[in-house]
């Protein structure tokens, strides 16, 4: 087990968005973390890269709290583009060197050049598509333990899909563990290991994904369409 | 290569790959991808594309050697029996559907004589 | 943490750029009059500069405070609270960046006075007489040892209390995003806390230094000088640790 999690809420002004979700992650794993908008997936990869702290109940990665020790070895890629205005492509290869020891250069001037990015371009003025690419390429220039990526599939056309699931692959070994939410569960299926069934704060289902196809007789598509029908 | 979610995904890839060796594009004693390049290859997970080189072998397909790899069976005889268990399979689901329709025996061998005749395949 | 102040730095660079080139139009300006001997332009270029230097120091301190709420309530918060970091290292470094820039700017600014100064006695006077004069202004700062650390007190008054009005602001910033987050009107409530701070910090310097202040005894004002820098000091802390330990607890970007 790598990240550990008990009773774990987040009450925000005028709603709960983790409401008491206990689960541990295992080591060297893909799994899904599924659901509409709006079900606290968001909230809950936030409160294990120590963006925002529980309301109540623990989070624990290898034993430690949530804080510097973790975060040197947790990736996290939010949704919404996050660099500064100001920077580059290159300014934030640079900004990732600086503070991550994990950050491999050369793997993110290939994942760039891979992503069709240009070293020179101003993040502000990119495409959506292209800024979702960037943040990719910098979060899995990182040889990081843990990777929680928020939706990695957002605003990527359909030719370029490929190309962001082939890098997320390259990035799973024996050693490094990977949670993906997504909406696009059709782009998850095939790549999963586990699935969480995230619904109103709380786990609806979770389990290995062959033994949820099994157990259920319905594909991993088919049982999101149940659940949150 | 497109899924079909219905279907496990390492019986379908175990098929993909047999139909390669049956057809000759995957060679007898060829070395397979690496588990990882496999993952990559057919964009799945590497602990699915491990678990269908553990069936393969379980099968007789392929065998490991320490250290090196994967590598596709020497054996002609196996190559024969995957193909014709694949006829076999294509044949099952072909006759059970004609049956369906209510086709006799008879009336099956003749549609197939007349349609494999007007079509040059 | 020197990472962290470089990046600091480089966020509020744009700005330390505008400012530099506007000083250098005013220069150049003052030095037109001086050349062409158009006392108006001259005038007038040092009643700008006189405006524009108060305007700078406060942009910059303003700058500093939206600077720190948008890395607390913008996307690019990610960037600074997923570093390896504490609270304590990312607060310290923007109130070490903060500092240094003010530092750094009014010792620029006074460079340029002296500077302009100095030509003005120069093109006023005869050139004999701006040597006696710089003499006699080192002869009166050496001899007269007060003067001296008077000077160097005011100064040390204007930049504590300046940074203590920044970490104040962040202070009430934090608390509306933290341990208010859950209040509506909290952004009118942080700054009402923010005016109630800075009046209880100079109700406390009134009561603990009115009795040190003594406007028929000059001799102590260098004396009260650094007491206020040290409460100023002080206060900085407090609401630096403040800071640094609300966003340790409820950080929430």
């Amino acid at each position: 087990m790598v990240l550990q999690c008990k009773d774990l809420v987040k009450k925000y002004y005028s709603k709960t968005a983790v409401n008491g979700i206990s689960f541990d992650i295992d080591q060297g794993k893909i799994y899904a973390l599924l659901g509409p908008n709006g079900s606290g997936k968001t909230t809950f990869m936030k409160i294990a890269a120590g963006l925002v702290k529980p309301t109540s109940g623990t989070i624990t990665y290898k034993g430690n709290q949530i804080g510097p020790v973790t975060k040197e070895r947790i990736a996290y890629m939010s949704t919404e583009p996050f660099f500064y205005n100001y920077m580059t492509v290159a300014d934030v290869g640079k900004y990732y060197k600086d503070f991550f020891e994990d950050f491999d250069e050369k793997r993110y001037e290939e994942l760039i050049d891979r992503m069709e990015l240009n070293m020179k371009d101003k993040s502000k003025t990119l495409s959506s598509g292209l800024a979702a690419k960037l943040k990719i390429a910098a979060t899995l220039a990182r040889k990081a333990e843990l990777y929680m990526l928020d939706e990695p599939l957002n605003g990527i056309d359909i030719i370029a899909r490929d190309k962001i699931v082939t890098t997320i692959l390259e990035a799973a070994k024996d050693d490094v563990t990977l949670l993906i939410s997504s909406h696009l569960v059709d782009e998850l299926e095939k790549i999963i290991d586990n699935a969480i069934f995230v619904k109103n704060g709380n786990i609806a289902l979770m389990g290995e994904a062959e033994d949820l196809r099994v157990k259920h007789g319905k594909s991993i598509v088919e049982l999101y369409k149940e659940i949150y029908a | 290569m497109e899924f079909d979610n219905n279907i496990p995904i390492y019986i379908q890839v175990i098929a993909d790959i047999k139909k390669d060796i049956v057809t000759g594009v995957i060679q007898l004693g060829e070395k397979l991808p690496s588990g990882r390049d496999l993952a990559l290859k057919y964009q799945i997970n590497p602990n699915t594309a491990n678990r269908i080189y553990k069936e393969l072998e379980g099968e007789e397909v392929c065998f490991t050697k320490r250290g090196l790899g994967t590598y596709v069976t020497m054996d002609e005889e196996k190559l024969k029996s995957i193909r014709e268990e694949m006829a076999g399979t294509l044949l099952d689901n072909f006759i059970a559907g004609m049956k369906d329709l209510g086709f006799k025996k008879e009336e099956i061998i003749k549609i197939i004589e007349v349609k494999y005749d007007a079509k040059s395949f | 943490m020197l990472k962290l102040m470089k990046y600091e730095f480089r966020k509020q660079a744009f700005s330390k750029m505008v400012i530099l080139l506007l000083v250098g139009l005013i220069q150049l300006f003052f030095f037109f009059g001086i050349v062409t001997d158009n006392n108006n332009v001259i005038g007038t270029s040092m009643g700008i500069l006189a405006v524009f230097t108060f305007g700078a120091l406060f942009f910059m301190a303003f700058e500093a405070i939206i600077t720190f709420s948008n890395d607390l309530k913008q996307k690019c918060s990610y960037m600074l609270f997923l570093t390896p970091h504490t609270s304590y290292s990312i607060v310290g470094a923007k109130v070490l960046a903060a500092a240094i820039q003010i530092i750094l700017a009014g010792i620029a600014f006074f460079l340029v006075y002296f500077l302009d100064i100095a030509v003005l006695v120069g093109k006023f006077n005869q050139l004999e007489l701006l040597k006696e004069m710089i003499n006699q202004f080192l002869q009166e700062v050496f001899s007269l040892n007060i003067q001296l650390q008077d000077i160097i007190g005011v100064v040390a008054v204007i930049i504590t209390a300046w940074i203590s009005v920044i970490t104040v602001a962040f202070f009430s910033i934090t608390l509306s995003t933290t341990f208010l987050a859950n209040f509506k009107l909290k952004g009118l409530v942080s700054f009402l806390i923010f005016i109630a701070i800075n009046y209880v910090f100079g109700e406390i310097v009134n009561m603990g230094l009115g009795r040190v202040y003594d406007i028929n005894n000059l001799s102590n004002l260098s004396m009260y000088y650094m007491l206020e820098s040290l409460y100023m000091l002080c206060f900085t802390i407090i609401t630096y640790v403040g800071t640094s330990w609300m966003l340790e607890k409820k950080v929430s970007v």
